[in-house]
């Protein structure tokens, strides 16, 4: 079959286009140095520079599962929930790299079984994910990835000059049917992705987390840990949430599903202030254990793709791979 | 049927308001519920929240009752509504209690504060089929003697099993016995065998009481604790209420202390 290539430089006109459609959510620069997903304006041309740095957040934490989601509105006087606003846009994802794409699928497992969560689905619907192939960053730890054809409708995988357009999916094939496109039969060059093996082995991560519970190597590494939760806010498979009510002068309100951090000192706090989570430690550990540990136990997936967010963004310096390493070492030393 | 949340509540008229004791309100809402005794609902005022409250009538009802302390933000906006207003429920949600579990042993109930309030459908339903059971120990603490709830339903109760009240400290209003719920256990000639138990009532007091139940043989996978988190979703999603591989929304708030052994549920 042909292969599909889009010039390197054409991909402003593939996103012009696209916006003629659908709202863009893609990654602009901000002040030159840091990468931030939102929304294009009709001007605005997406920034996938070769020197791309890792975008603060993850790009589904954007378009899909955002900081505060209205679950629904209603009155207070005489109580009713207000029906809902039907036809929101269609919207492109545009620019999501391969670690978050498999956050995303995963993600989307979390959001599907075993208790479906409309609210997320009825955004997530409406969203065509497109993939881009940049070089890792050097935090980043991908795993192996099988299967990259599930995880994206289109993906751009770059192969020197051009990008091969690789298509996951109908409603991708629909997306891209209009634009055009040159065609080869050639196969174009493009070596074996970078992978690191650290994430391959979920059976060990998640032995190395859960035997070493009362380890003082977690004494060591939450002793760094300010808590503050930055780790968890960009984290494309961290999905904690709180639950909110809005209310304005009118009277009129809505509930929200707001961002909340395991790592926040009242996460697992309830009234009579008990805190079931009271120390740092408990806290820090409890967020590796979801990961590692009861993630791996409900969907047999981990709570992390490698992306090094954590770690690029963690104001103490903390490295999640570091840490890893550490556990790892620590569980075949004990073996 | 697949398994769904939208987290829209239901809104249901409160039918009534009762004071059961200082802070502590028995509102009983028109409406009616299939559910498990022990199992909890989502309770929203809409405007302040919304918070899990287990259901402490009895599924056979046809009113679901909620026993409500004023502690926080939606408690205490729901403190302040009157009779005829509307809030709303979702759920119900957790797994409640298993009677099967508990048919034909001999029963210790042990419930603190508001503890009875998960205990009162249960001991309702056990009522129901009261020669199903053996012999059956209610033991009752609380604070003071003002915060007994369900007096009424004691009363009635206490013809059908052996029911022992404590304060904690003494109090010229009371005549009965004084000190921890713990105490009453070194009062009671309990069966030497058989045993289950079922332990409700702040956290502090689960620790205590399950090393008077190990006094008496009780066997780890018969003592059954109902346990409080911040179940915030009560689908398994949010996180809050997680408990190692456990979800205390989903898979609790019941557990057996054999669950919970390698466990930090304290």
């Amino acid at each position: 079959m042909d292969k599909l290539l889009l010039p390197k430089t054409e991909v402003s006109k593939l996103v012009k286009s696209l916006q003629e459609r659908f709202s863009v959510i893609a990654p602009v620069e901000r002040k030159g140095q840091k990468v931030v997903f939102r929304r294009l304006e009709s001007y605005e041309e997406p920034c996938l520079d070769l020197d791309y740095t890792l975008s603060i957040l993850p790009p589904q934490k954007i378009g899909i599962l955002p900081c505060w989601q209205e679950l629904f509105g209603f009155k207070v006087e005489s109580p009713n929930l207000l029906s809902e606003t039907e036809g929101r846009e269609q919207v492109v994802l545009f620019g999501v790299q391969i670690t978050d794409l498999l956050a995303l699928k995963r993600l989307d497992k979390i959001m599907e079984s075993p208790v479906k969560d409309v609210p997320y689905w009825k955004v997530r619907e409406r969203v065509i994910i497109m993939g881009v192939d940049y070089p890792a960053h050097p935090k980043a730890f991908q795993p192996p990835i099988e299967a990259k054809e599930g995880l994206f409708d289109l993906f751009l995988d770059d192969v020197g000059e051009d990008y091969q357009i690789l298509i996951g999916s109908d409603k991708g094939r629909d997306v891209i049917s209009r634009i055009p496109l040159r065609r080869t039969a050639e196969s174009p060059e493009k070596g074996p992705p970078l992978v690191d093996p650290i994430l391959a082995d979920v059976e060990k991560l998640k032995s190395a987390v859960e035997l070493s519970k009362d380890s003082k190597l977690w004494d060591e590494m939450a002793e760094l840990c300010i808590g503050c939760g930055i780790c968890t806010w960009v984290c494309p498979l961290c999905y904690c949430f709180d639950v909110c009510d809005k209310i304005n002068i009118r009277g009129e309100g809505s509930r929200e599903r707001v961002w909340d951090s395991c790592l926040l000192r009242d996460f697992a706090r309830i009234g009579n202030d008990i805190n079931f989570r009271e120390s740092l430690r408990e806290r820090f550990y409890n967020w590796y254990y979801h990961k590692f540990v009861r993630m791996p136990e409900e969907y047999g997936f981990l709570g992390c793709t490698g992306c090094g967010r954590c770690s690029a963004y963690c104001p103490a310096g903390i490295n999640i791979k570091k840490n890893l390493v550490r556990l790892v070492k620590e569980l075949e030393e004990k073996t | 049927m697949e398994l769904q949340s939208d987290y829209k509540p239901e809104l249901v008229q409160i039918r009534e308001i009762k004071d059961l004791c200082p802070d502590v309100k028995l509102f009983r809402l028109d409406h009616i519920l299939g559910f498990n005794p022990g199992q909890f609902i989502e309770l929203s005022v809409l405007g302040a929240g919304e918070i899990p409250v287990v259901i402490t009538s009895h599924p056979a009802e046809d009113f679901i009752e909620l026993a409500v302390r004023k502690v926080g933000t939606v408690t205490t906006a729901l403190h302040k509504l009157r009779e005829g207003d509307v809030v709303g429920i979702r759920g119900p949600f957790g797994n409640g209690f298993s009677l099967p579990q508990l048919r034909g042993k001999n029963l210790v109930l042990v419930g603190g504060g508001l503890g009875l309030v998960p205990l009162r459908p249960l001991i309702k339903n056990i009522l129901l089929h009261r020669s199903d059971y053996g012999e059956i120990y209610l033991l009752y603490g609380c604070r003071d003697p003002y915060g007994f709830l369900f007096k009424k339903d004691l009363k009635e109760w206490e013809r059908e099993m052996n029911l022992y009240q404590t304060i904690d400290e003494d109090c010229p209003d009371w005549e009965g016995h004084v000190g921890v719920v713990t105490a009453l256990f070194k009062k009671i000639d309990f069966p030497p065998n058989n045993l289950a138990a079922v332990i409700c009532g702040p956290p502090v007091m689960f620790k205590f009481v399950i090393e008077e139940l190990k006094e008496i043989c009780v066997s780890d996978d018969r003592i059954f604790m109902s346990l409080e988190r911040h179940m915030k979703c009560g689908v398994g999603k949010c996180q809050h209420c997680t408990l190692g591989k456990y979800y205390v929304c989903v898979d609790g708030p019941v557990f057996s202390y054999e669950q919970l052994r390698n466990c930090d549920w304290q």
